[in-house]
């Protein structure tokens, strides 16, 4: 549930981002990504994007050029959103309904498919945007990243009880059989 | 008929051991699957991780331009998974390649930056990460007032740490993405020498002191 709740609020985040795709000039992108920063607003209460999904929004248009007609196709998608926002009436993303969450999710798809690119999730339940040759064009993984073969704590003490029931059997099975031979002499 | 279930445990027994002992390894190790995995893949294989697109490279030297502003336009901004510069820090010891994109690829071949912070000359915030026991694992000897130079495709930088932290990776205050000031932080897994169990994360944080500027109005 959880994670479907950032799903939606990714999905949220995208639909802003990709409505505010510059067809050209950079100086449009710059006034794109300024409306991006200002959210939405929803019942007099702002509802920012996450910093993350700007910047990566940001750096995309910075390397990428999309057409006229792919922005204005996107742009709808995001009013679409907007609208769903504004009528769940909810400022906290996280308490989206499940059905408007999935309106979101749809535009979010088509918005992406309209600027050639695909979104996924993950059986992590991560989203990540890519094109056909697998670059990445989002992703709402955690920015700190794992810089060492990482793992956590709780199999790693699930196998240590393993580790430590097979020790024990075995012993247990070395005892008995020393003792099994004692009495046989 | 005695004889007959004898020769067979004969056979039977070894098997039956191989295979309770494999079961109970598998079943100890596989919790460490992908940490197995992925330290296997760093040390011994050197194929790309999956749905991963092929590295680029955008970056042979950098052009001399130290100062002054650049048109966001006259630069080839990195797209995601390409080398675009290469990072130095002479204190340390330390010298690897700067990609942009964090990835698998990224960070098995140098040090790369998350592409939802921003790239050097963008008056923002510059997130570099870099394995602790590769690039990153001199990164302890870095100190506050030591300098950290970043060539790219477009420019040279120069940073000034000033300080280091160590804190846990999910402590989201380690890091300012809404940043408006150019700042360059550095990070890898902590304890440097440790390979598993690594919750926290060691920071580096330096400040710009030379460098163009990307005009973004450009």
């Amino acid at each position: 549930m959880k994670a479907f709740k950032r799903l939606a609020c990714f999905a949220f985040a995208l639909l802003l981002l990709f409505a505010m795709i510059p067809a050209r000039a950079a100086s449009n992108s710059d006034a794109i990504i300024s409306a991006l920063k200002s959210g939405v607003v929803v019942n007099g209460h702002q509802v920012n994007i996450p910093a993350s999904y700007i910047n990566q929004a940001e750096n995309y248009l910075a390397a990428h050029k999309l057409t006229d007609e792919q922005v204005t196709y996107i742009v709808g998608q995001i009013n679409a959103a907007k609208a769903s926002i504004r009528k769940a009436g909810v400022t906290d993303l996280h308490k989206i309904d499940p059905a408007t969450k999935q309106e979101i999710l749809s535009d979010a798809t088509a918005a992406a498919n309209k600027a050639a690119l695909k979104l996924t999730v993950g059986s992590d339940k991560k989203v990540k945007i890519a094109d056909s040759k697998g670059a990445v064009a989002f992703s709402d993984e955690n920015p700190i990243k794992t810089t060492g073969a990482d793992i956590n704590l709780v199999p790693f003490f699930a196998s240590l009880t393993v580790l430590g029931l097979v020790a024990v059997l075995c012993i247990a099975g070395i005892v008995k059989q020393g003792l099994l031979k004692r009495k046989d002499t | 008929m005695n004889r007959r279930s004898h020769t067979l445990g004969f056979f039977l027994t070894p098997v039956v051991y191989f295979l309770l002992g494999y079961f109970f390894l598998f079943l100890a190790l596989y919790p460490f699957r992908d940490a197995i995995a992925s330290t296997a893949d760093l040390f011994f294989f050197n194929k790309p991780a999956a749905a991963e697109e092929p590295m680029k490279n955008i970056f042979s030297a950098a052009p001399d331009v130290k100062s002054g502003s650049l048109k966001l336009r006259s630069i080839q901004f990195p797209t995601y998974g390409a080398r675009f510069g290469r990072i130095s820090i002479p204190s340390a010891k330390i010298g690897a390649d700067l990609y942009f994109g964090d990835g698998t690829n990224q960070l098995k071949k140098g040090v790369g930056v998350y592409n939802g912070s921003s790239i050097p000359g963008y008056g923002q915030t510059i997130l570099i990460a870099g394995h602790n026991h590769t690039f990153f694992h001199t990164l302890g000897q870095a100190k506050a007032g030591d300098k950290i130079q970043i060539d790219t495709n477009y420019g040279k930088y120069v940073y000034q740490v000033s300080r280091t932290r160590i804190k846990n990776a999910s402590d989201a205050s380690a890091y300012n993405l809404r940043a408006t000031k150019e700042n360059l932080i550095l990070y890898t897994c902590y304890p440097f020498n440790e390979i598993g169990l690594t919750p926290e994360r060691y920071y580096v944080y330096a400040d710009k002191v030379s460098g163009p500027e990307i005009d973004k109005q450009e």
